[in-house]
């Protein structure tokens, strides 16, 4: 079936690129040169514009002489280390409610799910931008942990809401009437057999949080809410580097084409993966719902 | 039927007081003095005792409570520390510009969006489809930011086709100046249109229906606008109603960009100065136009559907 190979490259496109993401992340930093060092002598023309793509700096520098490709390569692991710690605890929170809520049914399951109508209703942005104005006069300011939080916060909603669809399904068949019948309790079924069935749409759902997270954080980052400078990040970089659009475009094409290949690369993982889990939807299914910060 | 419509009426209103309770939880909750949180740091003695006493601050929890939600009801948000105006006379001036932009952008949704997933499911699986899918790919993996920044630098700046920012003075100026924020705003929702009418219309086109219409002898444009489209118009009115909601809040990023004078924009300039009363303002103004556009669209389901109606 040709439709089925397509499919197939989708996952092992994605993952690749996924791969290749991660292993610049990890080890690219001993590569290239210092992110943060400020190299005005060199790194800047002889009338203090940033430097153009060359065989010494490979994306060029930026407007104090900075590498670029140093500081996107650095700004790899920042981001990817955002998404994943977000999207992990959004995924803890998700299946704990996902499943408690499909499997008790009732009332549980009616305030569990209002409880994530609740939250939703919140604007995504506007409760980020809130959390940071509160937390400026804490300890946490200038930390990762407003964001992450915030990522987090906003990020288990959708993924309780799906798990919760399927686990409601899996709650009313045979498979659990067994198990009830043979004398389990509750959390016995929820871990051995509801959990084990969900695996599938977990790695979906981990793939699409991978890629909802990481623009999340580009763009708290590009309106100044993500991690404390100088440690470089893909939204604060193409932040700092527009006012110079005209002059050196490189300094928003460069962090701008990063962000765009990492999260297609998830998206592109998430809508295989899907394609794969359900047949049926393959023929349509691209990358997936949710609200992404405008 | 009127229990149902009640009930949802009766949620929305809830909705509207958890904001509401939210915000005030989070005020009261850091470790700062509120006072000087709303006021920020250059506040002087007198203007800190009046703000004490506009939000009953030196009251117990219950009450700051009570006065909280008086002023919310009441519209008295206070006033923005950085205009030295009523938040409430600020929003209402932040709101008619972050409309037409809201308008703007779901019109292009519709307009690219649709035909583009009607594309992707009649020719499925060929080479439009693919080419379909990989806008979809990639407009729903590009963040604003950058589709702004790109779209200003080739369109605005390059070719000097269209202004580089700003609202424009009225009539056709205004309509040239739309264009740019609007099409950038709507780049993630034409991906999300087109994914929705794409499955769901490749959906319908296996149904018997679709088979029945084709068997008769319609042609095969009559039987996808007319028979195939119809299951993605609930879809389809969710996701406005919801885009429209969450729009109309304020677009932060590409109000920044193209400098559209809209709530966003408010907002922006609010963090900067850490403007809290104003912050406050707008996270109100948009959850509850979020509530109140989930209320419509869930009115607007059961007209459509008979079937939720039970």
């Amino acid at each position: 079936m040709s439709g089925g190979d397509w499919f197939h490259r989708r996952v092992v496109i994605g993952a690749v690129m996924v791969g290749t993401l991660v292993l610049i992340a990890v080890i690219g930093p001993r590569f290239t040169a210092d992110p943060v060092a400020l190299n005005i002598d060199r790194g800047l023309t002889e009338l203090g514009a940033p430097l153009p793509p060359s065989g010494d700096a490979l994306l060029g520098t930026d407007q104090l002489g900075r590498d670029v490709w140093a500081r996107i390569v650095d700004g790899a692991g920042t981001s990817l280390g955002i998404a994943a710690v977000a999207t992990l605890i959004a995924l803890a929170i998700g299946l704990a409610v996902g499943l408690a809520a499909g499997y008790a049914g009732g009332r549980i399951d009616g305030a569990l799910m209002r409880l994530v109508d609740l939250v939703l209703a919140f604007p995504v942005l506007l409760l980020a931008i809130l959390l940071a104005a509160l937390l400026r006069e804490s300890r946490l300011a200038g930390s990762s942990i407003p964001i992450v939080a915030t990522i987090a916060v906003v990020g288990w909603t959708t993924m309780a809401r799906v798990l919760r669809d399927k686990a409601r399904v899996l709650a009313r068949g045979e498979m659990v009437l067994a198990a009830r019948a043979a004398g389990a309790g509750a959390s016995r079924i929820i871990v051995r057999h509801l959990l084990p069935n969900v695996l599938g749409l977990v790695a979906v759902l981990t793939a699409l949080g991978f890629a909802q997270n990481l623009l999340a954080e580009s763009v708290l980052s590009y309106l100044g809410l993500g991690p404390p400078p100088p440690a470089p990040t893909w939204g604060r970089m193409l932040f700092e580097g527009r006012m110079y659009y005209r002059t050196a475009p490189h300094l928003v094409l460069a962090p701008g084409l990063a962000i765009l290949i990492a999260v297609g690369a998830f998206h592109l993982l998430a809508s295989g993966l899907r394609a794969q889990l359900d047949p049926r939807a393959g023929r349509g299914a691209g990358p997936g719902t949710g609200e992404a910060p405008r | 039927m009127i229990g149902l419509v009640l009930r949802r009426i009766g949620w929305a209103l809830a909705v509207a007081w958890f904001v509401v309770t939210a915000t005030f939880a989070m005020l009261a909750a850091i470790p700062a003095d509120p006072a000087k949180a709303l006021l920020g740091p250059h506040a002087d003695d007198a203007a800190l005792a009046r703000a004490r006493a506009h939000y009953c601050l030196d009251e117990g929890v219950l009450v700051q409570y009570g006065c909280w939600l008086d002023h919310v009801v009441r519209g008295e948000l206070g006033e923005s520390y950085r205009t030295k105006r009523p938040v409430t006379e600020v929003l209402a001036d932040r709101a008619w510009p972050t409309a037409q932009l809201a308008l703007a952008a779901i019109l292009l949704q519709l307009l690219i969006g649709v035909p583009l997933g009607v594309l992707g499911a009649v020719r499925s699986g060929r080479w439009p489809a693919r080419a379909a899918e990989l806008v979809e790919l990639v407009a729903q993996s590009v963040p604003s930011f950058v589709a702004g920044t790109v779209l200003l630098y080739v369109v605005a700046y390059r070719w000097g086709l269209l202004p580089i920012g700003g609202y424009g003075d009225g009539g056709w100026d205004r309509a040239r100046h739309l264009v740019l924020p609007a099409a950038t705003l709507a780049t993630f929702g034409i991906a999300s249109y087109a994914r929705v009418i794409r499955t769901e219309l490749g959906d319908a086109l296996g149904e018997d229906y679709v088979r029945t219409a084709r068997a008769k002898g319609l042609t095969e444009r009559a039987v996808v606008l007319r028979h195939g489209l119809r299951t993605s118009l609930g879809p389809l009115v969710t996701l406005v109603g919801l885009d429209l909601g969450v729009l109309l809040g304020g677009a932060v990023v590409v109000e920044q960009i193209y400098a559209w004078p809209g709530l966003g924009r408010e907002v922006l300039l609010a963090i900067l100065e850490l403007d809290l009363p104003l912050i406050l303002g707008v996270v109100l103004v948009s959850a509850i136009a979020i509530a109140a556009a989930n209320l419509v669209v869930d009115l607007l389901q059961l007209w459509i559907d008979p079937r939720l109606r039970d």
